[in-house]
């Protein structure tokens, strides 16, 4: 061997030392690295300085969009140069295993496509390409600009090229098997948390949630679970027979413009139907959207409302079309949530009730304390008293107020029941304690609390009402009646007179004049003061007790003591109501001159 | 007519905190991907994501952290999140980021963490 010859064989020795080593580095970077464009970008560094070029590319092929892509890059100015490759195409480059010059293509297809890009491959400084296959197919590419300095490519480092594409091949197709496997166990991981949402959904039925916060979870999880970028859940306003928006997702939830302008969108309510859009015209559909999918809240009492949602995003950031699959789940969502909902309404509801009732009871009490807390003891007359209201309060109310050794007797019937009955009965007490202070003569007095009541009051509101001041040691009353249904006075011998002298029903008018009327009292005379509860009860036939009934009842009792006439008077009413409810507030005062 | 996802960026000696505010959904996700890449630039590998303000993601937004968290792992930092609604953590737990993420109660405890793990 000369010397010559064995330079040359101790610089290609160290040369495929170096190769090898680099080969064997090269290998290490792309089993280690969990991402591949930062293994490619070393890859592609070690290619570079073992074959000594200063242009190179690593790009891989997107089957799904059909491109080739660059993976990595040095000395490549523009980044976003593509290559659209057909099935046909990348069938040529998968049947080519060999570097090869791109102004020299191995097949017809490959020329074509050379020629038609050639401008790119000029901005990619190509002068070699190595397709990158596997079994399966085409991969991608390596390109390689010519050598540093205009040095020829040896066989060498055409071998070095080759051996290279065959390792990068397979750590490309292993970074897809595990991308793959990853988006499938993304996939799987999104189904169990599909069944998870639907299962928590299921306890919530039986947990329970205020609406307006169930509603909000229940949009999260369908928005969530579909990818829609909007979504809102509208509920039915059973009252007012009208959609109400309860929860919104980039979608301004105090805007129920869009909801009752759409009749479509009521028609689910009655049809009970998915409705679901992909091509629709924006300018006629709610909220402006192309892509809707709205399913309605099927409770098992009904439909409680409806769950929509929009504009289906991608990872590409294009608009998908809802799915059949997403129609299934958002149904099955649907009807859970519409459970749900009704439960939390229900329970909403029986909270509200337990409250208002809580409330009746507190004002029951207060109203109770309204009343004489005991019956006066005059001396010379027997007194009983009593007021039953027909729900937890009432408009009805009567007093006793003790002055100058006179007594002032009033009774009264707001008009209307309930609330609104109780709050004016609380007026006319404040009133006419107040008034009772002042040395008043009865028709001022009742003038000036039909005053008070007038200004206190609705305008469809009055209370009729009799006040009498009854003067024990002479045995005489006065009386005022305003507008109220005529006590009865009964003599012993049996003759019944009414007191009916006064005016107008407090509170219709604001100034009102009252006159009075005198009476001299005589042993055994009653004096009966009552609302229209007592002479207008109802049996279970709607037939009514009558003033008759009670007049004669009366006559009928006349020689008994007070407390004995107002008990056959309330054992009579109960016998002939039997089962029928009491319908209106009760009142029953019996006074009577001792014998 | 949707709202972009707001993104506040603090920026700690050891960490970086983003408090998003809004649905982490694609676009949602992308910014939050796009701040996170730009800390990386300027050298931070640990940050924490504050979601006290956001009630909503989809599975987008879920597959655009994991790409987070993957870069994260990469340059051996750490994704760390914070202020999840039980909405959220549970979809975490079954979606496999906190296999790779760190979950946390408040900021404090979350910081407390990546500071002994820096230090």
């Amino acid at each position: 061997m000369s010397k010559d010859d064995y330079s040359a064989a101790v610089i290609l020795k160290e040369k495929l030392l170096y190769s090898i080593r680099s080969l064997t580095e090269i290998g290490e970077e792309l089993s280690a690295a969990e991402q591949f464009e930062s293994s490619s970008r070393a890859v592609l560094h070690l290619l570079m300085g073992t074959i000594v070029i200063s242009k190179a590319a690593i790009m891989v092929f997107d089957e799904d969009a059909n491109k080739l892509r660059i993976s990595a890059s040095r000395g490549i100015e523009d980044q976003e140069i593509t290559f659209r490759i057909s099935r046909k195409l990348a069938a040529a480059f998968h049947s080519v295993k060999e570097p090869f010059p791109v102004t020299e293509p191995p097949n017809g297809r490959l020329r074509e496509f050379f020629e038609e890009h050639k401008q790119d491959i000029e901005k990619l400084h190509s002068h070699l390409w190595v397709p990158l296959n596997v079994k399966g197919g085409f991969i991608g590419a390596i390109s390689v600009s010519k050598k540093f300095m205009g040095g020829e490519y040896e066989e060498v480092d055409l071998e070095l090229l080759s051996i290279i594409a065959q390792q990068l091949s397979i750590a490309i197709n292993t970074y897809r098997l595990i991308r793959n496997l990853k988006a499938a166990n993304f996939q799987l991981n999104r189904k169990l948390l599909e069944l998870e949402i639907l299962y928590d959904l299921g306890i919530a039925i039986g947990t329970l949630m205020e609406v307006g916060e169930l509603s909000e979870q229940i949009l999260i999880n369908a928005v969530g679970l579909t990818d829609a970028s909007t979504g809102m859940l509208a509920l039915k306003d059973e009252k007012e027979n009208r959609l109400v928006m309860a929860a919104g997702i980039n979608m301004p939830v105090d805007d129920l413009s869009e909801i009752e302008g759409h009749e479509e969108l009521h028609g689910l309510l009655e049809t009970g139907e998915p409705w679901l859009e992909n091509n629709a015209d924006p300018g006629t559909m709610p909220f402006g959207f192309s892509k809707l999918l709205i399913v309605p809240l099927q409770g098992q009492h009904g439909i409680q409302g409806l769950i929509g949602l929009a504009d289906k995003e991608s990872r590409s950031g294009e608009l998908l079309d809802f799915t059949e699959e997403d129609q299934r789940l958002l149904s099955n969502f649907g009807s859970q949530a519409g459970v749900s909902i009704e439960n939390a309404k229900f329970y909403a509801e029986s909270v509200e009730k337990e409250r208002l009732e809580r409330e009746l009871q507190v004002a029951a009490s207060i109203q109770r304390n309204l009343l004489p807390d005991s019956l006066p003891e005059i001396s010379g007359f027997q007194m009983a008293a009593t007021t039953l209201p027909s729900r937890a309060v009432g408009g009805d109310h009567y007093d006793f107020i003790r002055r100058d050794g006179e007594y002032l007797i009033a009774i009264a019937d707001v008009s209307g029941k309930g609330i609104p009955a109780a709050l004016l009965v609380s007026t006319l007490h404040a009133t006419f304690h107040a008034l009772a202070e002042g040395e008043w003569q009865l028709p001022e007095m009742v003038s000036k609390i039909s005053r008070s009541i007038y200004a206190s009051s609705l305008s469809n509101k009055f209370i009729t009402f009799v006040l009498v001041r009854l003067n024990p040691e002479q045995k005489t009353f006065h009386s005022v009646n305003a507008g109220h249904n005529y006590p009865l006075l009964i003599s012993k011998e049996g003759e019944i007179s009414t007191l009916c002298k006064g005016g107008m029903a407090l509170g219709l008018l604001p100034g009102c004049e009252y006159q009075e009327e005198e009476i001299s009292l005589s042993p055994g005379d009653i004096l009966v003061f009552y609302t229209d509860g007592v002479t207008e009860s109802f049996d279970l036939e709607e037939e009514e007790f009558s003033e008759e009934r009670f007049r004669n009842l009366l006559l009928e009792n006349r020689h008994r003591s007070a407390q004995e006439i107002f008990d056959a008077v309330l054992e009579d009413i109960k016998v002939f109501v039997g089962e029928a409810p009491q319908h209106d507030d009760l009142t029953l005062i019996v006074i009577k001159v001792a014998e | 007519m949707t709202q972009e996802l707001k993104v506040a960026v603090k920026k700690e000696p050891n960490y970086a905190v983003l408090r998003t505010d809004g649905y982490i959904n694609n676009p949602g996700g992308e910014k939050v991907a796009r701040e996170c890449y730009k800390l990386m630039e300027d050298g931070y590998k640990h940050f924490v994501l504050d979601f006290s303000k956001s009630k909503v993601i989809n599975s987008i937004g879920i597959s655009i952290l994991i790409e987070i968290i993957e870069k994260v792992l990469e340059i051996d930092g750490s994704l760390n999140f914070t202020g999840l609604t039980s909405t959220i953590a549970k979809t975490f737990k079954i979606m496999g980021l906190t296999q790779y993420a760190n979950v946390y109660d408040s900021l404090s405890d979350a910081a407390t963490a990546i500071d002994s793990r820096v230090e």
